[in-house]
């Protein structure tokens, strides 16, 4: 380049871009949550002038308890679901480890053991997820939708069909007794939810799930054990599905083939809609809370509005497709800028 | 004399000792043995699918070669994976961009090391230390809590490069850095690039751009075919000739026969074409047979300009006009009806269908002229596919070959044959040839040139000023959206770009 072109380049130089940084206030608003606050927020105060029932403090317990056991496992499914790693086996692995546990209690084990032996069930069933996917890479939706019906089917298989009752009272008060009035199923939520938030965002191991769901290629070439963490978050994921299973046998106090139906399903819809993105790379726990809340209040209203339940479906669908066309049309309005 | 035993006793920071490696149908590396010396900068050119970046993959842990010994340090190294060669102190910034779009580039930055306190992740501290780390770079201008993918994708570069500086690495590899930098950016890069040398960093460069080889270089190496052609010093005699000619293995005319084609009636007529605040107030016009240049810096609303054109963008005013007949084009669909191509930069991301084979590739974007009896035909696809092979010299290793599998040069061949087979009469190209080798560069703007001559008209958009100097009968330079200057191919300097460029 010639002298001229050099004292040019200078000139350029010096009239860079400077640096622009996004409002606090703006980036707010593009979040995904809160446009999911805005629908909460709606929904609650309708429902709360519409009925005298919603705001009551019972109505609000049976409802806390109620999502208790979808909120437990939502949480595990998100770390893995923010990897890009979806499991749709919960509901079925729920069944089968408390099945496990109810029958060996039943069998002359004692209420600790029982317990044990569930949660290391569900470590194993989880696990053997994590193994199907990295020893012969199936996709993670196709591996778990395998084991979610054969774990289902081995449910039926060892129960024969029927429900497992006569269960200790020790284990009863496992899922009934109360802490400073409040029951037990809440409590283990709460803390679930706030270790859950603590770990995705403070501890580096789980931190990872957004750099592997974002870009698993290149989470690989930075050094990253891919492996390792598909392992850790379906095991993770299978013995939160049997705590919760043990959660919702002890308050039930028995547990059949049938218990956690539909839940996964359940499950996959309220993370969508508190935004963890199917792609993985996206969402976060709170999102993930909102979600599961959502679909609970839905529910919740519909019983309280004395609407025919059927309807259920057809309005977490709405939301479903509602929530996640908003979300597009505000990214898509971005990146016209 | 003193000196000269020192420096014999230096080991080199990398001895590579027949290195084999090989691809289904492709024997990417063979027997290559070379020496990096240390605290140098050691740039390697080759043509593409030459095999550099298997070679820089082997060495950073992507791949594992087949044989050979690879001894970093005077120590023979094992490595099996990107771990272990970060644990050398290799780091790496490869060809494609690898990094997570959707994360900061803060997040992006420190993936490989997250600040830590007391065990947890140190959000503040990362925020800080990003601004350190981009300020030390020059980078002032990218926000740290940024989107990766909502910056532009020379400030990517930049910020890969800059995590490098970030990590505690001995030897640092770029594969192709400045095929996506801006003038402004790639002298940053020098500059970085000189501070780490006197860190005595050693750099191991790979670049198609032959003067950034010459000014950078202290050693060169080339390599043919998978095979390893020499190793040697730059000195004052090493001239782009001498390259050339141990790369290809004859000369490359640089002469891309401006003014060969017959100018004939005006096809492309943009009015007052304005899109936001990116592209402003736009007229010009565009005649058959010929290649139309349009430079400007980054930012300037070049690339914006053919995504207006191509309905790709909306536009808030103007009107375009082809063959004097007003058009409406809203969408990719209504270009491609008016015969209208446009091939953009970001060939992963909008372009090629990496998982397919080449022929159906290349097919792509005319599916419906490859049917016979009304079926698919694999064969006519097969016959198209092999006559853009031999005259672009696309280097696969079968017509079935992945596309995600070609070396980034002959990826971007591809997509020029995909639009090409299309048969457009209007060809708008985003940097026609990034990353593609001296000699298809140059068959590259004959076929160019050969379609005007079919009465085709054509506009280029690069930001390598040399290459639209060489290939066009007209340049337009763009500045903040608009059109700043017209000049003819006779008229045209860099100096005269640059100053319309920077709009001064
Ligand atoms: N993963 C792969 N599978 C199959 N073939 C591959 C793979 N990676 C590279 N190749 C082949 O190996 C050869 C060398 O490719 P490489 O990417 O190393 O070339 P390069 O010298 O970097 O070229 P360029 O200048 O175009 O980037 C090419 O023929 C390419 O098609
Ligand atoms: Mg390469």
């Amino acid at each position: 380049m010639s002298m001229n072109a050099e004292t040019l380049m200078e000139v350029i130089q010096k009239k860079e871009k400077t640096l622009e940084k996004k409002s606090f206030f703006r980036r707010i608003l593009e979040a995904r949550e809160f446009s999911l606050i805005l629908i909460l927020a709606v929904i609650v105060a309708a429902l709360t002038l519409s009925t005298d029932t919603f705001a009551s403090s019972a109505n609000l317990t049976v409802m806390l308890q109620g999502m208790s056991v979808d909120m437990i496992i939502a949480v595990p499914m998100a770390i893995s679901l923010v990897a890009g790693n979806i499991d749709f086996s919960v509901g079925s692995n729920l069944a089968l480890s408390s099945l496990i546990a109810c029958m060996a209690m039943n069998n002359g084990a004692s209420t600790i053991t029982g317990m044990l032996i569930g949660l290391v069930s569900g470590i194993l069933l989880g696990l053997l997820n994590a193994l199907i996917i990295n020893k012969f890479r199936i996709t993670p939706l196709v591996a778990t939708m395998g084991t979610w019906m054969a774990y289902k089917g081995l449910a039926l298989v060892i129960s024969s069909g029927s429900t497992v009752a006569n269960l200790p009272d020790g284990f009863k008060s496992f899922g009934r007794a109360k802490l400073f009035g409040i029951p037990l199923p809440i409590v283990y939520m709460v803390c679930v939810v706030i270790l859950g938030m603590f770990v995705l965002k403070y501890i580096d191991f789980f931190n990872r799930a957004y750099y592997i769901g974002g870009n698993q290629a290149s989470a690989r070439l930075a050094g990253m054990n891919t492996e390792l963490f598909t392992y850790v978050s379906y095991g993770l994921t299978g013995f939160m599905s049997a705590f919760a299973g043990l959660v919702l046998a002890a308050r039930l106090g028995a547990v059949s083939q049938s218990a956690g139906s539909g839940l996964e399903f359940r499950n996959v819809v309220a993370l969508l809609i508190g935004g963890v993105s199917m792609d993985g790379g996206e969402g976060t726990i709170f999102g993930a809370v909102l979600g599961v809340t959502l679909m609970q209040i839905v529910n919740n209203s519909l019983v309280l509005l004395d609407i025919n339940p059927s309807w259920t479906q057809v309005i977490t669908g709405s939301i479903l497709v509602l929530s996640i066309a908003i979300d597009k049309a505000s990214r898509m309005k971005k990146s016209a800028r | 004399m003193d000196d000269k035993e020192e420096k014999s006793m230096d080991v080199p920071a990398i001895k590579l000792i027949n290195v084999n490696k090989e691809f289904p149908g492709v024997k990417a590396l063979q027997n290559v043995s070379f020496d990096i010396d240390k605290g140098k900068t050691h740039c390697i050119v080759g043509e593409n699918g030459a095999g550099k970046s298997t070679l820089m993959k082997i060495l950073s842990g992507a791949y594992t070669p087949d044989s050979g010994d690879i001894i970093v340090d005077g120590e023979k190294a094992s490595i099996k994976s990107p771990a272990d060669s970060i644990r050398l102190g290799i780091g790496i910034v490869y060809q494609e961009l690898s990094n997570f779009s959707n994360l900061t580039v803060a997040k992006n930055l420190f993936a490989n090391n997250l600040p830590h306190k007391k065990g947890l992740i140190d959000y503040g501290k990362l925020n800080t230390d990003a601004r350190k780390v981009l300020d030390n770079a020059g980078l002032t201008y990218i926000d740290e809590t940024a989107a990766m993918k909502d910056i532009s994708l020379g400030s990517q570069q930049m910020v890969e490069i800059a995590k490098l500086l970030s990590l505690d690495i001995k030897i640092m590899i770029l594969d192709e850095p400045t095929s996506a930098l801006t003038e402004v950016e790639i002298n940053k890069l020098y500059s970085l690039i000189q501070e780490l040398k006197e860190k005595g960093i050693t750099i191991i460069y790979i670049s198609h751009k032959l003067n950034e080889i010459l000014y950078l270089a202290d050693n060169i190496t080339v390599l043919k075919d998978g095979n390893h052609v020499g190793t040697f010093k730059k000195t004052p005699e090493t001239t782009k000739e001498t390259l050339v000619r141990l790369m290809v293995g004859r000369d490359v005319a640089y002469d891309y026969k401006v003014g060969t084609s017959k100018i004939g009636e005006e096809i492309l007529a943009v009015k007052n074409l304005t899109s936001g605040t990116t592209v402003r107030d736009v007229s010009f016009s565009l005649k058959r047979g010929e290649i139309l240049g349009i430079a400007g810096l980054e930012g300037s609303g070049r690339t914006e300009l053919l995504e207006s054109i191509f309905g790709w963008r909306s536009v808030s005013q103007g009107e375009i006009l082809i063959n004097n007949k007003k058009v409406k084009i809203n969408s990719p669909m209504d270009a491609k009806k008016n015969k209208l191509a446009f091939i953009t930069k970001e060939r992963k991301v909008q372009g090629l269908f990496l998982s397919l084979d080449v022929r159906k590739n290349i097919a792509a974007a005319s599916t419906r002229r490859f049917r016979k009896k009304g079926l698919v035909n694999v064969g006519l696809m097969a016959e198209n596919a092999k006559k853009y092979i031999d005259a672009m010299g696309i280097k696969v290793s079968g017509l079935n070959q992945l596309t995600m599998n070609l070396s980034g040069g002959n990826q971007q061949k591809v997509l020029l044959s995909m639009w090409l087979t299309a048969d457009p009469d209007i060809i708008l190209i985003d940097e026609p040839t990034r990353g593609v080798d001296v000699g298809a560069k140059a068959e590259i703007h004959n076929l160019l040139r050969d379609l005007t001559k079919e009465g085709k008209a054509i506009i280029i958009v690069s930001s390598e000023m040399p290459e639209i100097m060489a290939s066009c009968d007209r340049i337009l330079v763009m500045h903040e959206g608009q059109i700043t200057g017209e000049l003819s191919n006779a008229e045209a300097t860099e100096e005269m770009i640059m100053k319309y460029a920077s709009g001064v």
